[in-house]
């Protein structure tokens, strides 16, 4: 354990040295191996929070990136947190080896929507949330709708029916495929 | 109970949950969402330059603002800067927006309050501002003005006169609103010591903008982290001292007016020169020269089938948008459309600190509440 402490505290210095060259946008992968435990996720960002030479007392936004089949891990959540007393902002990029990740919401109260929204979108599990429903799609939704494997159209389509006086949600019918243009020229790739 | 969707007061599609004792809220739970379109991930599938329109239909009543905040992602991504003129436009145009939209701000919040005086004369004025933005755009809202690369036309000529005499004259239809409002016995008594927040626990749960000021922390992007040429002209943040919504309204009065000043500094020193860069292979050749040569027509070509490619990276930028702060990650996977576009949209973060605020409050002041977060649904849902 204090191995993980001390691996810990390098991880930091060696934010310390970035946040000396650049005090604006300061963008670092989260190793995972070693924050892969509830606790040392969450005092990995006390440290960071609650530090004097971090204060990143604000939580800016959370947000996931789904990359499909580019890289080994499906899913990468990007939290975005400022100290406001410099103004510069860290960007922390943790990988996620499955679907689920550790929830802040215990820390920032900012986080709470945030990470909702990611459940909403990519099917992201947040451990330790306390109110993990969706937010954005509809009551009933099915899907996630940001994942790249998500059609743009969507499954179902509303629509109103005069006789039965509802709405009715039925299979979507386009007339005309969705149609993806691939301009990359042979020679620039 | 259930506050909304269709509730005037909601200020759009908000429906809220609320948990009542009598007249007193224990618990509010907002549901959003009514008006979600999809927005990032439409951009995914769109072109950098096709998916500029998209951010005026976000917060529909501060177009420009979003606007300029993507440009100046895509400009990040492929370092491009805009021309000295291009700037300042930009700039009168935010300062305009920035007016417009506290115009309704305040304006809508004093209707859901009772007075309905301040609302006809500000939207008198809207229309004056809207105005600018026809002869600009040709649009009077979703104008997609500011592009990368610059703006899509450079101003017509006489409307920086209009823009002083506008300037020059709505000084006092500040002071008019304010009459009426400012030290009226009613409107304090719904907004003083109503929807109290802390600084820690407003910085605690994201919010930005009038929201942080009104509570005490002096915090504007346009100081703290400038961009465009914001450095070089002389404006101060006004900041609130309780926190309640009485002081955000004195804030968005006092906005209005360093927005003036703002404004009033920009007209006279507006340099000469392009209005978008140089760079055909990113901003779009005007008409009459697409008309005329050859290689022109082939850039318009270009743009207007494959769009510009934009190298690999990723870029977080944000702008002190009238509601507070509006942020753009964009992710470039070195074709012609983002790979991903998230859009950190203020409102989102501040209704979520509804229910911190509006928390054993009478259901009237919810109201108030909702008004002084300036919410829009067009942002908050995506």
């Amino acid at each position: 354990m204090s191995v993980r402490v001390l691996l810990l505290f390098s991880l930091l210095e060696k934010f310390l040295k970035l946040l000396v060259l650049d005090n604006r946008d300061v963008r670092s992968y989260l190793n995972y191996s070693y924050l892969s435990s509830k606790n040392f996720y969450l005092s990995f960002f006390k440290i960071l929070k609650l530090s004097v030479i971090f204060s990143l007392n604000t939580i800016i936004d959370i947000f996931g990136v789904d990359f499909f089949f580019k890289k080994k891990n499906r899913f990468e959540i990007f939290y975005i947190l400022r100290n406001t007393f410099l103004g510069s902002n860290f960007i922390f990029i943790s990988s996620l080896l499955k679907d689920s990740t550790f929830s802040l919401n215990s820390l920032y109260l900012g986080a709470n929507w945030a990470e909702r929204e990611i459940w909403d979108m990519f099917g992201v599990y947040f451990v330790g949330h306390n109110d993990l429903r969706r937010i954005l799609s509809d009551y009933g939704f099915e899907g996630y709708p940001l994942r790249k494997d998500f059609p743009v159209n969507g499954f179902l389509e509303l629509l109103y029916d005069d006789s039965r006086r509802r709405i009715l949600y039925e299979p979507l019918q386009v007339t005309q495929e969705f149609r993806v243009f691939d301009f990359s020229m042979p020679w620039d790739r | 109970m259930n506050f909304g969707p269709q509730h005037p007061a909601a200020h759009g599609v908000l429906r809220l949950v609320i948990e009542l004792s009598g007249e007193v809220i224990q618990k509010a739970d907002p549901h959003i969402g009514l008006l979600h379109r999809g927005t990032e991930k439409l951009i995914e599938t769109k072109t950098y330059q096709q998916a500029l329109p998209y951010f005026d239909r976000l917060d529909y009543v501060s177009m420009m603002a979003q606007e300029h905040t993507y440009s100046l992602a895509v400009e990040k991504l492929l370092n491009i800067s805009v021309p000295l003129r291009a700037s300042v436009i930009r700039m009168i145009f935010l300062e305009i927006t920035r007016l417009l939209n506290h115009l309704l701000a305040l304006t809508t919040h004093a209707l859901d309050v009772g007075a309905l005086t301040p609302f006809l004369w500000a939207f008198e004025e809207r229309e004056k501002l809207m105005e600018f933005y026809e002869r600009v755009s040709g649009a009077r809202l979703h104008s997609s003005y500011i592009r990368p690369g610059g703006v899509t036309f450079d101003i017509p000529e006489g409307l920086l006169d209009d823009l002083f005499y506008f300037v020059k004259q709505f000084k006092f239809r500040i002071d008019e609103i304010e009459e009426l409002l400012t030290s009226n016995r009613i409107w304090k008594q719904r907004l003083v010591d109503v929807g109290v927040i802390s600084w820690e626990s407003v910085i605690n749960s994201g919010c930005s903008g009038v929201m942080l000021r009104g509570s005490g922390f002096s915090w504007d992007l346009r100081k703290c982290l400038s961009y465009d040429l914001y450095k070089s002209v002389n404006f101060s943040i006004p900041i609130g001292i309780f926190g309640d919504c009485y002081d955000r309204y004195l804030i968005r009065i006092e906005e209005m007016r360093q927005s003036l000043l703002i404004l009033s500094q920009l007209i006279n020193s507006i340099p000469k020169g392009p209005c978008r860069i140089n760079n055909n292979k990113v901003s779009a050749p005007f008409r009459f020269e697409a008309k005329s040569s050859m290689e022109d027509l082939i850039h318009h070509f270009k743009l207007a089938t494959e769009g510009y490619i934009v190298p690999e990276g990723q870029v977080y930028s944000a702008t002190e948008a009238p509601k507070g702060e509006f942020g753009v990650y964009l992710m470039s996977d070195g074709s012609s459309s983002p790979y991903r576009c998230r859009i950190r949209a203020p409102g989102f973060f501040h209704l979520q600190s509804l229910e911190l605020m509006a928390k054993n409050h009478m259901i009237a002041d919810l109201v108030t509440i909702i008004g002084t977060q300036d919410i829009v649904f067009g942002e908050v849902d995506r």
